[in-house]
């Protein structure tokens, strides 16, 4: 797990030592640690005792709070709108819209969803530190992570950490789960010799920009630029290679798809791309489409060489 | 609902004086060619007021599903019969504007009634 991959930060914390520790001391100092340790956070119940533990960080948000004092579900309703993402939180309020008090799994489904946008957002990385005062929720959290498609991958990449310094409470384990979005760039070689590679090319590419968590637009124009690519490979190379690589240019993070064969090369290149020229099976607009799809295009092609046509599309921040 | 009957992989199937053609996956070379002689020739024999292309379980369409949709519409326009689909989905439909290929010559709609209360006719 390499630090520089780590760009942002999140807090997940079930903070049950709260519920039980004295006014001020413990729970500023958590929330000192919160405040240091993360660039943004979101506060999680513990599945264990939610309305206590939901008095618990209320208090903690909101300063001290006499004892015995109960919450209404407006007043959790508006700590929750503080404090988690707004996807999270509608997620929250439109399942659990009672007592705004849920299971950590469903948290766990709605926050993974604000993480992806946040990994688009932030950039590869993220850590997870995860406060439990009870026992260790680390198994679950690695077994939601490991349920969660897309940018989040957790293969080989989940390190558990017991955070160095004084704890923010004695006999309160701190766990800090590193693990990097993305760590592993995403890479794809395809070989394309037929028409059936057309549909592989499609979905493999598919898998890539999903990986790289793209939006469901981009995915759908990326994946149809490699069928176009994959049938131009086919209908004139006869056999070819689309290499699909998640990588850095100067846009900044983007994805590049060359497909390359060593055909007789695009005559008229110039004329195929001004959309002047019609061959018989459309190549014309394949190409331009492909163009229109990507923020970058590029096409070499020549009679002895055969063709590459390299497109980059970058990750959009939101 | 009459008949239904299917050549290859692509069914044609009649349906209350229409031809509902649905493509469930992309069609091969072959399968399209085969697709289009059968989809003409059912559709010259007559006794169809439209042909109804589905594509809605299509997750991509590409120029050459455009150009495959194109010949059918626009084949069947040419023998007299009118054409529309059905189902493109959004994402689908951001993407072919995007690739601003030319336009099919058929209406298209949201839903398979949509289409069939369009195409209604005396019977």
């Amino acid at each position: 797990m390499n630090e520089a991959t780590i760009k942002g930060s999140l807090l997940l914390s079930t903070l049950t030592f709260v519920e039980r520790s004295s006014p001020g001391g413990a729970a500023a100092r958590a929330k000192q640690f919160v405040h240091d340790a993360c660039d943004s956070h979101v506060l999680l119940p513990s599945q264990w005792y939610p309305r206590t533990l939901l008095d618990g960080i209320v208090r903690m948000a909101e300063g001290a709070v006499p004892p015995g004092r109960s919450f209404s579900r407006r007043e959790l309703g508006a700590f929750w709108s503080q404090n988690l993402l707004d996807g999270t939180y509608s997620t929250l309020k439109k399942d659990s819209p009672r007592a705004m008090v849920t299971t950590l799994p469903l948290l766990y489904s709605c926050l993974f969803m604000d993480l992806r946008m946040t990994a688009r957002t932030e950039g590869l990385g993220a850590a997870l530190f995860v406060l439990e005062g009870q026992g260790l929720v680390s198994g679950d959290l690695e077994s939601h992570l490991g349920m969660t498609e897309g940018a989040i991958s957790t293969t080989g990449a989940v390190e558990i950490q017991v955070d160095p310094g004084p704890p923010p409470r004695p006999g309160t384990l701190a766990l800090r789960l590193k693990w990097g979005i993305g760590e592993a760039a995403a890479s794809d070689h395809i070989p394309v010799r037929g028409e059936p590679d057309i549909a592989e090319s499609r979905e493999r590419v598919r898998r890539v920009a999903r990986q790289m968590a793209f939006g469901t637009v981009d995915i759908v124009g990326l994946a149809t630029c490699a069928s176009e690519l994959a049938r131009n490979i086919v209908n004139y190379a006869g056999e070819g290679i689309i290499h699909v690589e998640e990588t850095s240019r100067k846009g900044g993070r983007c994805i590049v798809i060359r497909a390359e064969d060593g055909g007789a090369g695009i005559p008229n290149l110039e004329q195929v791309l001004a959309g002047g020229h019609r061959s018989e099976r459309g190549m014309g607009k394949g190409l331009i489409a492909i163009k229109r799809l990507s923020d970058e295009f590029d096409v070499r092609t020549a009679p002895v060489g055969g063709t590459t046509v390299e497109i980059i599309k970058y990750l959009r921040k939101f | 609902m009459d008949n239904s009957y299917a050549f290859g992989t692509i069914p044609i199937i009649r349906m209350g004086g229409v031809l509902l053609v649905p493509i469930q996956i992309p069609p091969s070379d072959s399968q399209a060619k085969c697709l289009l002689e059968d989809v003409l020739s059912t559709v010259s024999r007559g006794g169809a007021r439209a042909l109804i292309v589905d594509v809605s379980a299509l997750e991509i369409i590409d120029s050459y599903l455009t150009r495959i949709l194109y010949d059918l519409l626009d084949g069947s326009k040419k023998l007299g019969v009118e054409g529309g689909i059905v189902g493109i989905r959004p994402t689908v439909a951001i993407t072919l504007v995007q690739m601003g290929l030319e336009a099919v010559p058929a209406k298209t709609f949201l839903s398979l009634d949509l289409a069939l209360s369009h195409f209604e006719g005396p019977r």
